[in-house]
């Protein structure tokens, strides 16, 4: 990998349906450490598989991904590599429901080395960090749609990740809890100088970004 | 917080279900306990008892004679054989009282008679107290003597008026029911001997009557074993269905977890774990219920002496370890069902 990318790709490939279904048809991509990237395409483009191959959720048919200096396509144990190098953020905040907000930004630090009041304390640093330590204790059905969201920045961010992944990360929320979120993710791009790739259809929202991917039938448009 | 708090968490959060699932367990080690504990208990109680008689053969009439006691002839004829010594009558008859039969047996030995109130002589049982309404001094009349009440035992399993064994035999016309004895030289041998010489009469040796009631025993246990282990199979099996349910309901759960880093193999822990914490908790309660129902049975049946020996140590360990390994046993399909789901489509499961 050259000195610079923290993702390279060559030529993936990844269908579904026993080929029916050409998902990613030969991308290739590089993206920077600390690069704030947004992916766009409509839906069924192939941006979401994208993101998934770069999230280590799925394995590619053909070609190679190099992920934070890893070879995606030979590592067997792709959960710790997500553990210790990836935080996502889904587009329904998929929280535990029924663990506090803290104990959901703790359980990822879980077998990361961690004793018990230091993932409470990291836990407690990075509620504060999305404003919602008063709200610990809460369990996501107490929090509104954009607490939950703010919740699962921190839990993404709980094993201090190379890259994050968002996957939508506005689509379930109203435009002033939306832009609270998209503000909150620029700010920890700026400030944490963290790799942030998101994924949306809305271009209003890519326009953040310091580079837009446009995705279409599996491709990168140029 | 780790993937253990989320199992206990995930049995508080469906505590109906849970409760549910355990009370099959419950029900199940319940059983189990009460049936071969009480099992357990009076095979101890038998065997204690068969052990206590200080004698080497037990002779009686035979089956075949259709009579269940032996005439002065047959008596003499074993008392005169020089391989017996140290005789020990016993005499024990039947009398209809109101439409009630009532058994009158023949004692010397006193001690073994548990007597709660008042003196050896004629001495009947709390079954009998309660059932005619007699105490000490009431009059019973058996064939035609007139016997006066002098003592009331514990014993409330059948009922029973022990009398002093020169009386049962008198009553008896001079019969006796059977006759314990010490050989001189190897039982069986001598037993074979008493049959052979002596016409009508079965001699049965110490050691083949424990070896019958250690038999009969076993049996009793195997037999109560396999139905309440049913009774704990249904509960494992509600175990499988609660756990595959959970996996299915919690499908997009698993997936986060996943995704976030989790291993295949802490997903299906958690899984075992969560089914391993009903058994343990169903076994435990299951066993103290059991105990408080064999406590209420030895108080019933008059087996407190036993009640210790209905709970043994093996018992207590094996249930609560059988229903927690098989508890886990259950879990291991739901388990691997949950490793095996694929990140991606997990969290596109609504």
């Amino acid at each position: 990998m050259n000195n610079g990318n923290i993702v390279e790709i060559k030529n993936l490939k990844k269908s579904y349906d026993d080929g029916g279904i050409k998902a990613l048809n030969g991308i290739n991509l590089k993206i920077r450490k600390g690069e704030f990237v947004s992916i766009i395409g409509p839906s069924g483009s192939g941006k979401s598989t994208l993101l998934n191959m770069i999230g280590a959720l799925d394995t590619a048919d053909e070609g190679s991904i190099q992920v934070a200096g890893n070879d995606l396509s030979l590592k067997k144990d792709l959960s710790t590599f997500r553990s210790q190098k990836m935080g996502f953020i889904f587009q329904l905040h998929n929280l535990i429901p029924n663990l506090s907000a803290l104990e959901n930004v703790t359980i990822p630090m879980y077998g990361n080395g961690y004793q018990s009041k230091e993932m409470t304390k990291r836990a407690l640093k990075l509620l504060e960090y999305v404003k919602l330590k008063d709200k610990a204790a809460r369990k996501p059905t107490e929090l509104s749609g954009g607490e939950r969201q703010r919740v699962a920045i921190a839990r993404a961010l709980a094993n201090s990740p190379s890259i994050i992944l968002a996957d939508e990360p506005t689509g379930s929320l109203d435009s002033k809890n939306g832009q609270m979120i998209l503000q909150r993710l620029k700010e920890l791009h700026e400030q944490e100088n963290v790799t942030l790739i998101m994924v949306t259809h809305d271009m209003k929202v890519a326009a953040m970004a310091q580079r837009t991917i446009k995705v279409l039938d599996g491709e990168i448009q140029t | 917080m780790d993937l253990y708090k989320l199992a206990f968490n995930n049995i508080r959060r469906r505590k109906m279900r849970s409760s549910l699932t355990m009370l099959g367990i419950i029900i199940g080690a319940a059983t189990l306990m009460v049936l071969l504990g009480v099992t357990a208990g009076t095979t101890t109680a038998i065997k204690d008892e068969t052990n206590s008689y200080m004698y080497d053969l037990a002779i009686s009439p035979a089956s075949t004679t259709g009579t269940l006691l032996m005439d002065t002839e047959t008596v003499s004829q074993i008392r005169n054989m020089p391989q017996l010594y140290d005789f020990r009558e016993v005499t024990l008859l039947s009398e209809e009282i109101n439409g009630t039969r009532i058994f009158f047996e023949g004692t010397n030995i006193w001690k073994d008679v548990k007597i709660i109130n008042g003196t050896e002589g004629v001495v009947i049982n709390q079954a009998v107290a309660d059932k005619f309404g007699y105490g000490i001094g009431s009059k019973i009349k058996v064939k035609d003597q007139e016997l006066t009440v002098t003592g009331i035992s514990k014993e409330v399993t059948a009922l029973y008026v022990h009398i002093n064994q020169d009386q049962a035999k008198q009553i008896a016309g001079n019969r006796v029911g059977a006759i314990y004895v010490q050989t001189n030289g190897d039982p069986k041998t001598v037993a074979d001997e008493v049959e052979k010489q002596i016409t009508g009469v079965s001699a049965v040796t110490k050691s083949d009557k424990v070896e019958e009631v250690q038999e009969m025993t076993n049996q009793a246990l195997l037999f109560m074993g396999i139905i309440a282990s049913m009774a704990l199979l249904v509960g494992i099996i509600s175990v499988i269905n609660t756990m595959l349910i959970s996996v299915m309901e919690r499908t997009r759960e698993l997936g986060v977890l996943k995704a976030i880093g989790f291993t295949n193999w802490e997903i299906k822990g958690s899984i075992l774990f969560e089914s391993g914490i009903l058994g343990l908790i169903g076994g435990l309660i299951g066993v103290t219920l059991g105990i408080i129902g064999i406590i209420a049975i030895a108080n019933v049946l008059n087996l407190e002496d036993y009640m210790v020996g209905m709970m043994p140590i093996w018992l207590v360990l094996g249930i609560i370890g059988g229903s927690t390994i098989l508890s886990i046993l259950a879990g291991l399909y739901p388990s691997m069902k949950a490793s095996k789901l694929e990140v991606v489509e997990a969290l596109r499961n609504d």
